[in-house]
């Protein structure tokens, strides 16, 4: 159309505009390569150490310790799971794990509501100051009780007992704070109110009505409490003696010193993998809660 | 029944107040929140309370685990200037300071590095970030026999078997005193970015992009951007990482357990596993008492410097 106008001048402009589009959409382009590349190397880096595991786990011990690395098994060794599972003591103190940890998880859910909801819901002298004094317990580091509450659980007796293991993290200062912020924002007053003039005790109104209404903050700090005490391992280690009381951690770090020699090291391999697993699949199932939690607490 | 009355109508506080009367008395309400808060009371006051004051109390006698209370002596702060003189107590404060000054700094860059990686968009985002926390839901037990056996030496660690490939010298990773606390960090730091990762991105998409595209309709370029919307709407994200890591750092104890038991040479001492060493295989209470309390205000001070750093400019 504009043919007459198309000086030369015209025709180079275009030219270069041309050239700058096509090395923007080059820049870009190296732009997207190194952006995956970084964030596969980034994946790689933190795979590697779970993944040589699991493939370490199905290795005789002469394949994992051969140069040049030898990566994947010739015949999947599927027999060190069924060693590691006749071990002394694995499947015991798995058991003891799964029992201890789901019995704190209850016990964090329960208790943790049951003051967040007086916490939430009530109006009482001193409510500021108890609501300050358990939060201020989150503050001071484990290492500080240490001593003191092994001192307390021997006194008591329950040295090597599931008492021990289970008392002493009973209640938690985030589980109480976690289920007042839902309970304030999740439970209505009017439903409590009505509950009241129907003549429900409070404890009722807890019962029937507050714990309903929190299932799904029960499954969150359920998980996440579970997961915490699936993988404690100083205070088991203190105040358990006898492998029957060991716990999975406890038993792992002793695995070490019996399984970690070069003709056992897949065996090993074999009983950490297994031992990541439930924390882990629990935490996948759960991590969208767990990073709207971190996000909760960490950035008020 | 205060706040009763205040979020409905009175006459519905008074028709449940004779209902109260009537049922099970009126001052049930005013105790029902005591009530509850009980368990927690009573627990925080055994595991809680008892402790730390028993802890300041016996860091100032020769507690033993064994003796009886009764037979105390009081020392005064006998304790702590023992502890303060113990070459091994310097050496893993020493240790532990190195550990805290160069994990805290590389968290923040890497966490916060790979953050800003992944706000771009791409495919698969969520799978890349679930990746980086992975180790976040591991047990720091198997983490640390997971390492130490990639740490291994001369050609039976697969790090060696890696280096040896390339052509390069193999490390003494754990065994060498010079390797042994850097081999530590890198593992640490290999666990703990996903966490700092998870949190700044939050963070990152908390920050309307509104503010990104008024800035570079006014021209500003990619640096200037990260310069002057990121960085300080990321202020209380930075304190949050920093605290919480330099907090976590402080307290390592697991890794050392297991991996290198403090050596080779105390060359990864750490001041926790030493009193879990003082405490419990050498059942010196009152000296890893002190040792507790001190590294407690060693972390409260290290924590309120940082607080100040980081909110100074407001």
């Amino acid at each position: 159309m504009n043919t007459t106008y198309d000086t030369a001048y015209g025709e180079r402009a275009r030219q270069e505009a041309d050239a700058a589009q096509s090395v923007r959409v080059i820049v870009q382009g190296i732009f997207g390569v190194l952006k995956y590349a970084a964030v596969f190397f980034m994946a790689f880096i933190f795979l590697f150490p779970f993944v040589w595991t699991v493939l370490g786990s199905l290795k005789t011990s002469g394949e994992l310790l051969i140069v040049p690395i030898q990566w994947l098994p010739k015949v999947p060794q599927w027999g060190n799971y069924a060693k590691i599972f006749s071990a002394m003591g694995f499947v015991r103190s798995f058991g003891n794990s799964v029992f201890v940890s789901g019995a704190v998880a209850l016990s964090v859910v329960f208790l943790g509501s049951m003051s967040g909801f007086a916490l939430a819901k009530y109006q009482f002298a001193g409510r500021r100051l108890i609501l300050t004094f358990i939060l201020s317990t989150m503050m001071i580091p484990y290492f500080v009780f240490l001593m003191p509450t092994f001192y307390l659980i021997y006194r008591l007796g329950w040295v090597d007992t599931y008492l021990a293991l289970i008392v002493p993290s009973m209640i938690t200062a985030f589980g109480i704070f976690f289920m007042r912020q839902f309970i304030e924002a999740n439970v209505p007053d009017e439903l409590l109110d009505a509950g009241r003039i129907d003549g429900c005790s409070d404890f009722r109104l807890f019962v029937n009505i507050v714990m309903p209404l929190c299932k799904s903050a029960y499954l969150v700090l359920g998980v996440t409490t579970f997961i915490s005490n699936w993988n404690s391992f100083l205070w088991p280690l203190i105040v358990t003696s006898t492998e029957e009381m060991f716990t999975i951690q406890v038993l792992l770090s002793t695995l070490q010193d019996s399984y970690g020699g070069m003709r056992t090291r897949p065996l090993l391999m074999a009983g950490t993998t297994i031992s990541i697993i439930p924390g882990l699949l629990l935490f996948l199932l759960a991590q969208k809660q767990i990073v709207q939690g971190i996000s909760v607490t960490g950035l008020k | 029944m205060t706040s009763f009355g205040a979020s409905t109508g009175s006459d519905i506080a008074a028709l449940a107040e004779a209902k109260d009367v009537r049922g099970r008395g009126g001052r049930r309400s005013k105790a029902a929140p005591y009530l509850f808060l009980l368990p927690a009371l009573l627990f925080f006051s055994v595991f809680w309370v008892f402790p730390f004051l028993f802890s300041i109390w016996v860091s100032t006698t020769d507690w033993d685990i064994l003796g009886n209370l009764s037979d105390l002596t009081y020392q005064g702060l006998e304790n702590y200037g023992k502890v303060l003189n113990d070459p091994i107590f310097r050496t893993a404060v020493r240790n532990t300071f190195t550990y805290v000054l160069m994990d805290v700094p590389a968290l923040t860059v890497l966490g916060l590095g790979l953050a800003l990686l992944l706000k771009q968009s791409m495919v698969g985002r969520g799978a890349f970030r679930t990746i980086a926390f992975l180790p976040h839901g591991t047990s720091a037990v198997a983490l640390a026999i997971i390492w130490k056996i990639i740490y291994m030496p001369a050609d039976s660690g697969v790090l060696n078997g890696m280096l040896l490939q390339l052509g390069l010298p193999t490390l003494g990773w754990l065994t060498d005193p010079s390797w042994a606390l850097p081999s530590i960090l890198i593992m640490t730091i290999w666990k703990w970015t996903g966490f700092t990762l998870v949190v700044f991105l939050v963070a990152l998409f908390n920050i309307p992009s509104e503010y990104y595209e008024a800035a570079r309709v006014d021209g500003a370029n990619v640096w200037h951007t990260f310069r002057h919307i990121t960085i300080p709407l990321l202020r209380p994200t930075f304190l949050f990482t920093t605290v919480t890591n330099t907090i976590g750092a402080f307290q390592i104890f697991t890794e050392v357990y297991l991996m290198t038991e403090g050596g080779p040479a105390k060359a990864t001492e750490v001041v926790v596993h030493y009193m879990y060493t003082v405490a419990f295989e050498w059942l010196k209470m009152g000296k890893a008492s002190a040792m507790a309390i001190l590294l407690l205000a060693l972390i409260l001070a290290f924590v309120l410097v940082e607080m100040r750093l980081l909110r100074a400019r407001d």
